[in-house]
């Protein structure tokens, strides 16, 4: 699992405490991958904001319970993740089309250039939920494949199976090293 | 491609709107933290105290059976009085009077201690007058049940139905009105005499408080038209309008609002326009203070959503804002005793409580303790006295 962070542990137990600056730090560092894990798997900027605000809440609720000797991440993400594949899950078997993501994607930062991001983002697009989420547990959030089968609930070999596939399709639509 | 160019493009690939989004989820993670129970937090500091105290009660209890039989009872209490704690804990309300919701389950009423009751599987409930019996619908019937769940009567219609309505008691008499395809009906609040009014467009129909049973409505023709439902007489009817959100009585029946998606106009008990104003945003519902002719508009200005109050003597004139916040709000209702004001916050899952001077309430993990997101009829929130 990722590391505990001295800093972290002690942001959760002083926002325990009541601390608004310490849960205030919590979030500003957690804030921003969960949001983007969201978008990457759902594809959707609205719904990836709702439902990293909704993992938030549920932590701000659950902050009492929570045993600061164990990490923030892993369990922000668990909910994220999970949350973010049934969201999906329910738009494909809506049928849904259109939508802003492809559109908006790449609200591209404004940064060195990388050939790959819009490519890859067009390629994520592509794949069930199940796929981008192990992939982007994988590579954003730099989880090991026994802590992703932990956070999803899955078998190890699930997990494999999942990040060989969707790897290999992910990569099967990018342009070759040194296309333009 | 490396992993490492793949970490890399996942890394540039960034939401749109990034930091709206993370100012819009700080400042609804701030209000559900400072709305946090600090409750747990004290019965954790007082868990070793007790845990010596039960320590101490054994040893005792070793030495002397009725120390024991004592301690049994207590056990007993105190599993009871949590049982009752943990239903309060739940919900509660800042005012007296019980709230009606619907969800996607059935509509609940929740009590002042957050008791609530699942009505069944049920729609679009709304109140009888004083709050005696809920009116809703099934998939094919109007029912008419008790607050406990209990069905008074059934109604079997097919089709189309919509907003049943429950008016005002006159000399121990109540009707109901409701949608039935792209006509309005209007039933006896004891399920007799079941009959067709008019063609009605699809906005709720609104009884006017007093003493006859007059109904206002939207016409096929989508003008608002006011009738008298026992003579089917027509008092008077208005020019045409945009489509309506929403019909709503002023409490003492001598103002009408018409709720337009951008617009909203002012009628007197004649039929005489009061007045009319564009709305700054997309209206979502209104709801009359039951004790002035002031009414709580719910406005959608994209990302925000705002709660304003206007004067239905003086609509034009200038709103005075109570409460504004990022994300989508639903339902609209006052508290009986006009104190309080509720708005659903759907996008926070939260039950937002507002006074017209501004004080607010915050109730979070709404859709956890009722199944799903509720919606609040526009008069949900009713009668302090139950039975």
């Amino acid at each position: 699992m990722a590391r505990l962070w001295g800093g972290e542990a002690s942001w959760v137990h002083e926002a325990q405490r009541g601390s608004v600056p310490d849960l205030e730090a919590l979030f500003r560092q957690h804030w921003p991958r969960a949001h983007r894990a969201a978008f990457l798997v759902v594809q959707d900027a609205a719904a990836a904001e709702d439902i990293a605000q909704e993992a938030f809440l549920a932590a701000v609720r659950a902050l009492d319970r929570f045993d600061r000797r164990r990490p923030f991440g892993p369990w922000l993400h668990r909910i994220v993740v999970n949350r973010a594949i049934d969201w999906a899950r329910a738009r494909r078997l809506r049928a849904e089309v259109g939508g802003d993501a492809l559109e908006d994607w790449a609200a591209l930062a404004d940064e060195p250039a990388n050939p790959y991001s819009e490519p890859v983002a067009q390629a994520l697009a592509s794949l069930p939920p199940e796929h981008r989420a192990v992939i982007v547990l994988r590579h954003l959030l730099e989880y090991t494949p026994g802590e992703i089968a932990e956070l999803l609930d899955l078998p190890r070999g699930t997990v494999n199976s999942r990040l060989r596939r969707g790897l290999d399709r992910l990569r099967d639509q990018l342009p070759e090293d040194g296309d333009d | 491609m490396t992993d490492q160019d793949l970490r890399r493009a996942l890394l540039r690939i960034h939401p749109p709107d990034e930091l709206g989004a993370e100012r819009r989820a700080w400042s609804l993670v701030r209000a559900a933290f400072d709305e946090r129970e600090p409750a747990q937090r004290r019965n954790q500091l007082f868990r070793p105290l007790v845990a010596l105290a039960v320590a101490l009660a054994l040893i005792a209890a070793v030495v002397n059976p009725p120390v024991l039989n004592a301690i049994r009872d207590a056990i007993g209490r105190t599993k009871e009085q949590k049982q009752v704690v943990y239903r309060q804990a739940l919900f509660s309300l800042p005012a007296p009077g019980r709230l009606l919701v619907n969800t996607a389950r059935g509509p609940w009423v929740i009590q002042p201690n957050g008791g609530r009751r699942l009505l069944g599987s049920y729609r679009d409930a709304s109140w009888s007058p004083r709050g005696l019996f809920v009116t809703a619908l099934g998939k094919h019937e109007v029912v008419a049940l008790e607050p406990n769940g209990t069905m008074r009567w059934s109604l079997a219609r097919s089709g189309r139905l919509l907003a049943p309505r429950w008016s005002q008691e006159i000399d121990g008499s109540t009707r109901i009105a409701y949608l039935r395809d792209r006509t309005v009906r209007v039933v006896a609040g004891d399920g007799t005499d079941d009959r067709l009014l008019d063609e009605a467009a699809a906005t709720a129909p609104a009884w006017k408080p007093g003493r006859s049973f007059v109904l206002a409505y939207v016409g096929a023709a989508g003008r608002i038209r006011v009738v008298d439902t026992e003579s089917h007489r027509l008092l008077w009817h208005s020019l045409l309008l945009p489509p309506l959100v929403q019909l709503a009585w002023s409490h003492d029946g001598t103002r009408l609002l018409a709720l337009a998606r951008r617009s909203l106009v002012v009628f007197g008990e004649g039929g005489g326009r009061i007045g009319r104003t564009r709305l700054p945003g997309t209206a979502v519902a209104a709801a009359f203070d039951p004790r002035s002719h002031d009414v709580a508009v719910l406005l959608r200005l994209s990302p925000q959503s705002i709660v304003q109050i206007r004067n239905a003597d003086a609509p034009a004139a200038k709103a005075r804002s109570v409460f504004s916040a990022d994300g989508r709000f639903g339902t609209l209702a006052w508290s009986p005793n006009g104190r309080w004001l509720l708005a659903g916050w759907r996008s926070a899952d939260a039950f937002m409580f507002v006074t017209p001077q501004g004080r607010q309430r915050l109730v979070a993990d709404i859709a956890r303790q009722l199944g799903a997101f509720p919606t609040v009829p526009e008069a949900g929130w009713c009668c302090a006295a139950s039975r």
